[in-house]
């Protein structure tokens, strides 16, 4: 079984805030090591399209900011997992928000 | 066994980001979901990557040993057990392994560890090692001529001599005398040893060093005073072919006292003293390297192989006898000089003399008649006496020192116009070869190729698809991109996306970086660490040597799509270490390197394997490692890695091009496959 984390972070925040985790959720069609008829191995690459990652964790930055993680000017994804598997796709989905014409000072 | 930490896929090619470019772009309600157009990234179609394998060596001379002096012991002979071969190649410095493919002989490895030269024919699962001596007719060191044979088995009478009281007088200042220990045996109250017998020299001149010697290796020659044999003072005392020195006193009784390591070691022997010089020995015998150096160098030349570690003559390897360079007699004799990095091409064998000179070879020497195969002629430098009236080629001062040599196609004038070129700290010099011998004489070999993209690591160059790879001060480069992408940044490294792994490399360990194209890829080691501790505490093995922590690596298959051009990715940095997981075993490389065993291009990683007693204890010791595609799921575990993708930023497309927009993050999809081996689980693997 495979295994793959996902983690997100907005615009340059210094630390990952993780997303989603998959523990041992991939996995190979098929028994590993299995035999069929021939001595032919009975396991064939596993595969998974379009897994949803749900929504991000209302998450925030608690001491300089104050903001909503999920919310941001650009994104960074990190996945980090066990087993070879290959990314074949991979999308964000985010909703546009109305900007006021200036924004809240930074609290300090 | 190999993980993957952050492979950094940023919008090159194989995972591109921002808005998917084959699509129109599609205007929605800003506030409504965005459709798959907003953020996609395609994955490219990595191989998997190449598992590791450790290769059990097995020894066919396990024995083989050279003294402390560096000097051989004869086949057969009783070597101290951390002189042996086997100790040697587990225990000693690496200093460099190249593959080498003889003229009728095993295609193999060979290798300098510890000064010493090792010939490693990889099998599927181990490698057959083979020390190899390098013998020296102009050897500096010297070694008594013959070993006279065992005795039959039998009892035998002690030598008169074998008594303290019975002591053979030598009478000269100089001198040899003849002896055996056969039958000799130990009296009551002498100092330990056994099969002994005894001579007594008077001292002549007070003042003067004394030398004895004894012609057989790993034999000791003790000196005393004193009357009685258990009433003596030590003076000196040495084991052969070290030879035992001391500050005579004139009329002074010096006992000399012969014996074998064990009595099944007895059999005759020449002892020799000499007044004011080492006793003088007959034989030639051939020598070591020095052990101590981290890196020395190797390139195959048609048929043989050159070792060089620019303190000893070079190594000669023809598949079959090693000797060492020929650099006495007339110019038509004189063979590879002393040097460093090396490269051959073109019929010539090119090496780096004295820092910054480039001394050729010349297949003119075939024209010499002194040499029954004309590849014979490729060690030949004739050239050293020939170049502008009697000089080596200098590379420019302003250049800093040679770092690197290698030939390359000349595929246009921005790759410099000659076949040769010659990298330095700070640029690259071109030499064209493909001239006449006359025109070459007097050429205008130098061109200035390239500045300011210095190269570092002579073993770290890779040529792939036309261009050249290596390390350089900053990252990684590639030589053409760095010539021909005149209209760009040329000037910054290829490796920024990796420049975590690679920007705390210490500059002075540059050059032990070494690289290999395999599996489509090129790996290359980064993160080295110098062991400079010389104390005792610490194994040989550790000592005065660079390993490294992981690799970088670059995949082309990512990119390689019939009819398009992409750029490669990296794939991001690979450790086999326990630097990533501590479950992992700890294994720091050495070296990378790629060889042809019969028709099969292999890649292996020369390193260490850590072990631990029960103490808890760490040994390292050196050991052969495969990556090969057999081994793809190659260890117990699943595979860890780790993706970053740069950062999104939701522009263009339906969002106008205005990229400061703020978005909420509500959703993502993956697609995911090739869901392979690599990744059962531990407790699914033993069940």
């Amino acid at each position: 079984m495979h295994s793959l984390k996902v983690f997100f972070r907005p615009d340059n925040y210094p630390s990952w805030v993780l997303w989603k985790d998959f523990p041992n959720k991939f996995s190979l069609i098929g028994q590993p090591q299995g035999l069929q008829a021939g001595g032919l191995p009975s396991a064939r690459p596993g595969f998974a399209p379009r897994v949803p990652l749900g929504k991000p964790p209302n998450a925030c930055d608690p001491i300089s900011t104050s903001r909503r993680l999920r919310r941001g000017y650009h994104f960074q994804v990190k996945f980090v997992g066990q087993g070879h598997m290959m990314i074949e796709m991979f999308r964000l989905h985010a909703q546009r928000l109305v900007e006021k014409s200036r924004s809240i000072e930074t609290p300090r | 066994m190999i993980a993957d930490r952050n492979r950094i896929y940023d919008g090159f090619v194989s995972l591109e980001a921002g808005v998917d470019a084959g699509r129109a772009p599609v205007l929605i309600d800003p506030n409504q979901a965005a459709s798959a157009e907003n953020i996609t990234f395609r994955g490219g179609r990595p191989n998997p990557r190449p598992g590791f394998r450790q290769l059990t060596e097995f020894f066919t001379n396990p024995e083989h040993g050279f003294d402390s002096q560096g000097v051989e012991f004869p086949e057969g002979s009783i070597v101290p057990g951390n002189l042996t071969a086997q100790y040697c190649y587990q225990n000693d410095v690496f200093q460099t392994i190249l593959g080498y493919s003889p003229h009728n002989g095993e295609d193999c490895l060979m290798a300098l560890i510890g000064g010493r030269l090792f010939k490693i024919v990889p099998m599927v699962n181990s490698a057959k090692v083979t020390e190899i001596t390098v013998t020296d007719p102009n050897s500096p060191y010297l070694r008594s001529a013959g070993h006279p044979p065992p005795p039959v088995p039998g009892t035998y009478p002690p030598p008169p001599n074998d008594d303290f009281a019975n002591q053979q007088f030598l009478t000269d200042p100089n001198g040899r005398v003849d002896g055996t220990c056969v039958g000799a045996t130990t009296e009551a109250g002498e100092p330990p040893g056994t099969n002994t017998v005894w001579y007594r020299w008077v001292g002549l001149t007070t003042g003067t060093r004394q030398y004895f010697s004894v012609n057989q290796p790993g034999w000791t020659v003790d000196v005393y005073t004193g009357a009685a044999v258990n009433a003596l003072t030590l003076v000196a005392t040495a084991i052969a072919p070290i030879q035992v020195s001391f500050i005579q006193n004139a009329g002074t009784s010096y006992r000399v006292r012969v014996r074998p390591p064990n009595s099944g070691a007895a059999a005759e022997f020449t002892l020799k003293w000499n007044a004011g010089t080492p006793v003088e020995l007959n034989y030639p015998a051939p020598y070591r390297n020095y052990r101590w150096s981290p890196i020395a160098f190797m390139v195959q030349a048609d048929k043989f192989l050159i070792a060089q570690d620019g303190i000893s003559k070079a190594i000669i390897f023809d598949g079959k006898v090693a000797r060492r360079s020929n650099l006495e007699g007339m110019p038509d004799t004189l063979e590879v000089p002393t040097g460093t990095m090396m490269a051959y091409g073109m019929g010539r064998l090119v090496v780096v003399v004295n820092e910054r000179d480039v001394a050729f070879g010349d297949l003119y020497g075939s024209h010499l008649d002194k040499q029954t195969d004309p590849a014979d002629s490729i060690i030949l430098f004739t050239e050293r006496t020939f170049l502008a009236g009697g000089f080596d080629a200098a590379i420019p001062f302003q250049q800093g020192v040679a770092t690197g040599i290698q030939f390359f196609p000349q595929l246009d004038t921005s790759t410099g116009n000659g076949q040769l070129l010659v990298f330095a700290e700070r640029g690259a010099a071109s030499f064209n070869l493909a001239i006449d011998r006359l025109l070459w004489q007097t050429s205008q070999f130098q061109i200035l190729a390239l500045l300011t993209t210095g190269l570092r690591g002579h073993r770290s160059v890779s040529a792939v698809n036309e261009d050249m790879w290596f390390r350089s001060d900053d990252g990684f480069r590639s030589f053409r991109q760095a010539r021909s992408d005149s209209w760009g940044w040329a000037h910054i490294p290829l490796s920024t996306n990796v420049e975590q792994f690679i920007n705390a490399d210490d500059g002075m360990l540059l050059k032990f970086c070494s690289s290999i194209y395999f599996d489509n890829r090129i790996i290359a080691t980064c993160s080295p660490v110098w062991n400079a501790r010389t104390g005792t505490d610490l194994q040989p093995s550790l000592r005065g040597r660079v390993y490294h922590q992981g690799m970088v690596v670059v995949d082309f298959d990512v990119l390689s799509s019939f009819g398009t051009k992409y750029k490669p990715t990296w794939e991001g940095h690979w450790t086999i270490g326990n630097e990533f997981q501590s479950s992992l075993p700890d294994i720091k490389i050495a070296q990378l390197v790629t060889a042809n065993i019969e028709g099969v291009t292999r890649a292996f990683a020369f390193g260490m394997k850590e072990s631990r007693d029960g103490a808890g204890r760490v040994t390292y010791q050196n050991q052969l490692y495969e990556l090969s595609f057999e081994d793809r799921d190659d260890f117990s575990g699943a595979i860890p890695w780790e993706i970053v993708t740069r950062a999104f930023d939701f522009k263009g497309g339906n969002q106008g091009t205005n990229q400061f927009t703020e978005n909420e993050l509500y959703d993502g999809d993956i697609w995911i496959s090739e869901i392979s081996q690599g990744g059962i689980a531990p407790e699914t693997q033993t069940t």
